[in-house]
């Protein structure tokens, strides 16, 4: 049960890395990528990382993917597929690039993972995963690092905020804040009402008497 | 792992029916047209004059701004749940950690706002 | 085969009662649906001086059923502009991450039925409400691939203003939920249930209800938050090229949100199954407190409806960024404080 669910979660990731690389068009790169991600927390679910697999899709699937999404409906839709920049240069840089990566996790897999496949695996503690077991990581091991993600968090606040003013997105206070203090429009100004009935005065004296059924209305009742 | 989480696969699982059989019921039960329709018939709403518009327009940078912030304070939450389960365990200890990771954030939030990033436009 | 050490720290039952109960429960929120679809009507009506429906069935109430067949049977279409896959699929992402919801809300401890431990719950997991903002993190593309892939410039300007909306109010939602995590020590869902033996989170945690329902809201797309619909202004927002079973998948979709989100606010502010002072609820039972107590929140989702006008765009986002949120982030310092004090 669970090999099926590893495999098809799994063959899910490569699927999406493919499609991230190969689309043209900037939101379909962006829904793989989603797609290649939600592979991603079902196979840390296999792992029983519970709460690394809700994270990643919380934060991942759900933030960084929205922002994903701003960004190409920003630069414009789907009117203008992504064209390839620079030169043959980086095409070549490119490859060499993805071959050297490729060969370091041959190197990391053949030299540590194989040995793996005829033992029991990692021992399994109750509780492993869990949010509670994470809290006592960041709490005690790694209180450093949480502590850290905080202020890292800050400064990309700050970095936020000066792209988007050099974007010229934020200039001075608004001026449409709302009004401090709610003025009552003067007679004879507009209001839809004095539109439709030529006259002019407050609600109050215009009342009409209201509106009620007549007797013996067959559509009444519950 | 998977067996707690079964109903929930079995729940995708039916809630995937159910939304494929709301798709495709038209196709089903449907009137079926041999003629092609128009093309105001295909033409997407349409409201009043027709508008320049085009609907690959760019959208403001508030939108941009907003998603960059939702980031920051998503993974704020996030970070927070796994300590506030441990907090009555810690005590006082986890207190200063939650409070300093609160101001710190708090601090982002307070810069945010008086630069205006706040401001809907 | 290498047998692994697979030693499950939650509670779970054989695979055939995990999979009846997940059917049951799914049937019992799909019965529930059509059933606050006319209830709103009925209600919106008799809040606005009418009669609502009253034509088919007895006092209107085989009203879904009709409109289920008219949509039914309308013509499988779809716009020139429209990108057929994800125009198709769309619907079918938000209808499924809203059954998934569902699977969350508890509507009973652990019960003895025939002999069978059950749980009166889909899924007890120890990450509690992140599994409900993950699936709300994927609901996210139901819209805003509905929008986008529609090809109408209506309902792309619905689904980015659904989707700020979204994020904007996610943040309060989740900090909402933290104070209640400090007190109880869990995230479990009925771990929740079981701390508040003695005094439903509602009192002590009054500020955070407040802000999670009114976050709640605007996840859901009601009014006053509906902007993402805003009828008026967006023309149906980002399901206006849809038609048939499709849009009915949206407006199901929606309604089951409002029922698993009345479904969570019971769950973790009011006892869920707890009745109060102190009563033994019996097993049997329990299923019917969680939905007698889901039936006020679903009636106050539709008095709210009612009651309140829709909110301009910027007032709202400023509503959930200037006040929502400082308000939860305050609401989380002084429940650690109280916490640790009272320890």
């Amino acid at each position: 049960m669970a090999a099926v669910f590893f495999f098809i979660a799994g063959l899910g990731a490569i699927a999406g890395a493919i499609g991230v690389v190969t689309t043209r068009n900037p939101f379909y790169a962006v829904l793989a990528l989603v797609g290649h991600l939600l592979s991603l927390a079902a196979l840390f679910l296999l792992l029983r990382a519970e709460f690394v697999a809700a994270a990643q899709v919380v934060v991942y699937a759900g933030a960084v993917m929205v922002l994903y999404v701003f960004v190409v409906a920003y630069v414009g839709g789907q009117a203008d597929p992504v064209r390839v920049a620079g030169g043959p240069a980086l095409k070549v840089g490119a490859v060499v690039f993805a071959a050297l990566l490729a060969i370091e996790l041959f190197i990391a897999v053949l030299g540590s993972g194989l040995k793996a496949l005829d033992s029991e695996g990692a021992p399994y503690e109750a509780g492993f995963g869990t949010p509670g077991a994470i809290g006592e990581l960041f709490l005690t091991r790694f209180l450093f690092p949480f502590e850290a993600a905080s202020f890292l968090l800050l400064i990309a606040a700050v970095g936020a905020v000066v792209l988007a003013r050099r974007r010229g997105g934020l200039v001075g206070g608004d001026p449409r804040d709302l009004a401090p203090v709610d003025v009552p429009r003067p007679l004879g100004t507009g209001t839809m009402r004095e539109a439709v009935s030529g006259q002019v005065g407050t609600p109050a004296e215009l009342a009409e008497p209201p509106v009620t059924a007549p007797a013996g209305d067959e559509r009444g009742g519950w | 792992m998977l067996r707690t989480y079964l109903p929930a696969i079995v729940f995708v699982g039916l809630g995937t029916l159910v939304g494929a059989i709301f798709t495709m019921m038209n196709s089903w039960f449907g009137p079926k047209r041999k003629r092609t329709p128009t093309t105001f018939k295909q033409d997407p709403y349409e409201c009043g004059l027709p508008s320049e518009v085009q609907q690959g327009f760019r959208f403001g940078i508030s939108f941009y701004l907003i998603a960059m912030l939702f980031i920051l304070f998503d993974i704020e939450v996030v970070f927070l749940y796994p300590v506030a389960v441990q907090l009555r365990a810690f005590g006082t200890f986890a207190l200063i950690e939650t409070i300093v990771f609160i101001a710190l954030l708090v601090v982002a939030f307070v810069y945010v706002w008086r630069r205006g990033a706040l401001e809907w436009r | 085969m290498i047998s692994l050490p697979f030693a499950d720290v939650t509670y779970y039952e054989p695979w055939w009662v995990q999979i009846i109960k997940a059917i049951v429960i799914f049937a019992v929120g799909l019965q529930l649906v059509p059933v606050v679809l006319v209830v709103e009507r009925k209600l919106l009506g008799r809040f606005q001086h009418r009669y609502g429906p009253n034509r088919v069935g007895p006092f209107g109430a085989l009203q879904p059923l009709a409109d289920i067949v008219k949509l039914a049977t309308k013509e499988q279409f779809r716009p020139r502009t429209s990108i057929g896959w994800l125009f198709a699929i769309a619907p079918v992402i938000s209808i499924l991450t809203a059954v998934a919801a569902l699977s969350l809300v508890p509507f009973g401890g652990v019960v003895d039925i025939f002999g069978t431990d059950v749980g009166l719950y889909g899924v007890d997991v120890s990450i509690g409400p992140l599994y409900l903002f993950a699936f709300g993190a994927v609901a996210f593309y139901g819209i805003m691939l509905g929008g986008w892939s529609s090809g109408s410039k209506y309902s792309f300007l619905g689904s980015m203003r659904a989707a700020a909306q979204l994020i904007s109010y996610e943040v309060s939602q989740g900090l909402a939920l933290v104070g209640v995590v400090m007190t109880a020590g869990t995230l479990s869902m009925s771990g929740i249930v079981e701390a508040q033996e003695g005094m439903w989170y509602v009192i002590p945690q009054f500020v955070g209800f407040i802000i999670f329902l009114t976050a709640s809201f605007a996840e859901t797309n009601r009014p006053p938050f509906d902007l993402v619909e805003a009828d008026a202004e967006l023309v149906g927002g980002y399901n206006t090229e849809y038609g048939g079973g499709r849009f009915a998948s949206y407006f199901f979709a929606e309604y089951l949100n409002v029922v698993v989100v009345s479904g969570i606010v019971v769950t973790v502010f009011f006892g869920g199954w707890l009745l109060p002072f102190g009563i033994d609820t019996p097993g049997w039972l329990q299923p019917f407190v969680v939905l007698f107590k889901m039936t006020f929140f679903i009636v106050f989702f539709i008095w709210i409806r009612a009651t309140l006008p829709r909110l301009r765009y910027d007032q709202l986002m400023s509503f959930g960024w200037k006040v929502l949120l400082p308000l939860a982030t305050l609401n989380a310092l002084v429940t650690a404080i109280v916490v640790v004090a009272t320890d």
